[in-house]
């Protein structure tokens, strides 16, 4: 009866080949693997930030066009219509900025959705961090408020809707042509509104992508209104 | 013992391999989640816009509607009648909501005329009108609401030295000083909760400027109760009334007051009433997959001919 050990003593050990292969075939498949780990790795963080700016960029675009499509405009009572557009020029394209009153602004003070008008802003200002990019500031208060310089109300603050816009071009359709800037107080009564108005935002995405939301709005206010008669003589 | 161990070393690869899969397997899975909630949020816009063309249909059914009343009063005319507007009329009926494409759309439309106005308490001149100013706090009260809340509204549309020094300062929000060119302006009036100025909606409108008149073919009963102080008190009296014109509508001013006090049909004549409505308010509703939309939209009526025009226009 041979005892165990000795079995164990003389089984032969790996060469310096073998082991050497061992070793090399064992550190290309960790090669591979941790190439393919981090290529996917890197795939979920470039596209999760291309999403980001994709659900930042259509929510900017989804308010702005709602807030513009419900512009003030009373034909039976005056009211203060504004709509202020205009044109500026960044280092990647248009730098618009457009002010209006609207009744359907995105963050309403009250829950049933209704109440007098607000005034709206949106503008661009240079992105102190990041070269060529702009961050889009929106502010709202109320067009009453505005109005009345003598209340001495301080300015609304503003808030950063984003900071890595590159562009935002806002044009203005007076049901002939269209215009890149607007500007409500200088035109006649009840036609001081855009009958639609074409938004178009650059924004930027990592590794240099650029990403485009554009969209069309009807104003109803300029489709359907703009009464031909003043109110007497209805 | 040996073997055992020998045995073991065989699984290494196998068990590399299982952890570089499972890693990537969970950043694959949570990569999927997120791109289902950027999916999901797309969806939902998607759902909102076909709201809100499910809503614009809604209007533009009402507006039919209502404009199909003018033409029938064009090719078949009744002659020596003047056309009026009733709660018998086809805008008036209650309509289901229809199914459309998987969504739901519906239409509500109510006369303008049926309301007391707002800026009918203010005259041209920009004096208080006493006889409506009467009559608004008479709605005031019998809706159980204070009638103080009328000053006050006067207060805000008023010019500035109607309100008193120092009550409007406390909120942030100025009084307009000037006729409210939405509902929404009374919001802002001082005393309005939410509460009351729900309570108030469905009797209160801001159009048409310089005219009081209420359309007593339309009009709910309270409307009609605020008209006299003695028809406020006999609740009889203005369910006969609704019930008579339901059968038959009032067509000119003296079917109405035939059947009431001569003083008190005086006095109801001076405030001034109409058998017509210029103005509707459609209200469009669209609903689709969760998300709704609200359009309320005003129109008045331009011409004979079924013409309207938009004079407000509100998203919700």
């Amino acid at each position: 009866m041979i005892p165990r050990t000795t079995i164990a003593a003389h089984r032969p050990g790996f060469t310096l080949i073998e082991l050497m292969l061992a070793i090399g075939i064992m550190g290309l498949v960790f090669a591979m693997l941790a190439s393919s780990f981090s290529a996917v790795a890197h795939g979920k963080i470039h596209g999760e930030a291309r999403m980001e700016v994709d659900r930042e960029g259509r929510a900017i675009l989804w308010q702005l066009s709602s807030e513009l499509a419900s512009a003030v405009q009373t034909p039976i009572t005056p009211s203060d219509v504004t709509l202020i557009g205009v044109a500026h020029q960044g280092s990647s394209g248009p730098i618009d900025t457009v002010s209006f009153a609207t009744l359907n602004p995105g963050h309403r003070h009250s829950l049933t959705g209704i109440g007098p008008e607000d005034l709206v802003t949106y503008s661009l200002v240079r992105n102190p961090d990041a070269h060529g990019m702009y961050m889009l500031e929106r502010t709202q208060q109320s067009a009453l408020a505005a109005a009345s310089a003598s209340m001495g109300a301080a300015a609304p603050a503003a808030v950063i809707l984003a900071d890595n816009v590159l562009s935002l071009h806002i044009k203005y359709f007076d049901s002939q042509r269209w215009i890149e800037t607007w500007d409500s107080p200088s035109l006649p009564a009840n036609h001081q509104l855009p009958v639609a108005i074409a938004i178009e935002l650059q924004m930027a995405a990592p590794n240099g992508h650029v990403m485009d939301f554009d969209t069309e709005i009807s104003v109803p206010m300029a489709m359907l209104g703009g009464m031909p008669l003043p109110y007497s003589q209805w | 013992m040996v073997k055992r161990l020998k045995k073991n070393e065989r699984g290494i690869a196998l068990l590399a391999v299982m952890v570089g899969i499972a890693l990537m397997t969970i950043i694959v899975v949570d990569f999927a989640t997120s791109t289902q909630f950027g999916f999901m949020s797309a969806a939902n816009q998607v759902n909102e816009l076909r709201s809100y063309y499910l809503a614009r249909s809604g209007v533009s059914v009402g507006l039919a509607l209502i404009a199909a009343k003018d033409r029938d009063a064009v090719l078949n005319p009744t002659p020596g009648q003047a056309m009026i507007d009733t709660l018998g009329d086809r805008w008036a009926a209650p309509y289901s909501p229809a199914d459309i494409d998987g969504g739901k759309a519906s239409v509500v439309v109510v006369d303008e005329a049926r309301k007391l106005n707002i800026n009918g308490l203010l005259n041209s001149d920009r004096t208080v009108n006493q006889l409506a100013l009467a009559r608004m706090q008479l709605l005031f009260t019998i809706l159980n609401l204070s009638p103080d809340l009328v000053s006050a509204i006067v207060q805000w549309t008023g010019p500035s030295g109607l309100s008193s020094s120092g009550m409007f300062n406390v909120g942030l929000v100025p009084p307009r000083n000037g006729p409210m060119p939405t509902i929404g302006d009374l919001k802002m009036v001082p005393g309005i909760t939410d509460a009351i100025f729900n309570r108030l909606r469905p009797f209160l409108t801001v159009v048409p400027l310089g005219d009081n008149r209420i359309n007593i073919n339309t009009a709910p009963p309270e409307i009609i109760a605020s008209l006299d102080p003695s028809l406020a008190e006999d609740t009889k009296l203005v369910e006969a009334i609704v019930q008579e014109r339901t059968i038959r509508p009032f067509q000119q001013a003296s079917d109405f007051t035939v059947g009431l006090d001569p003083a008190v049909a005086a006095r109801i004549m001076k405030l001034g009433f109409n058998m017509q409505s210029q103005f509707f308010t459609i209200r469009g509703m669209g609903s689709f997959a969760g998300t709704r939309k609200i359009i309320d939209a005003t129109f008045a009526r331009v011409g004979p001919t079924g013409t309207y025009g938009l004079v407000s226009w509100q998203e919700d």
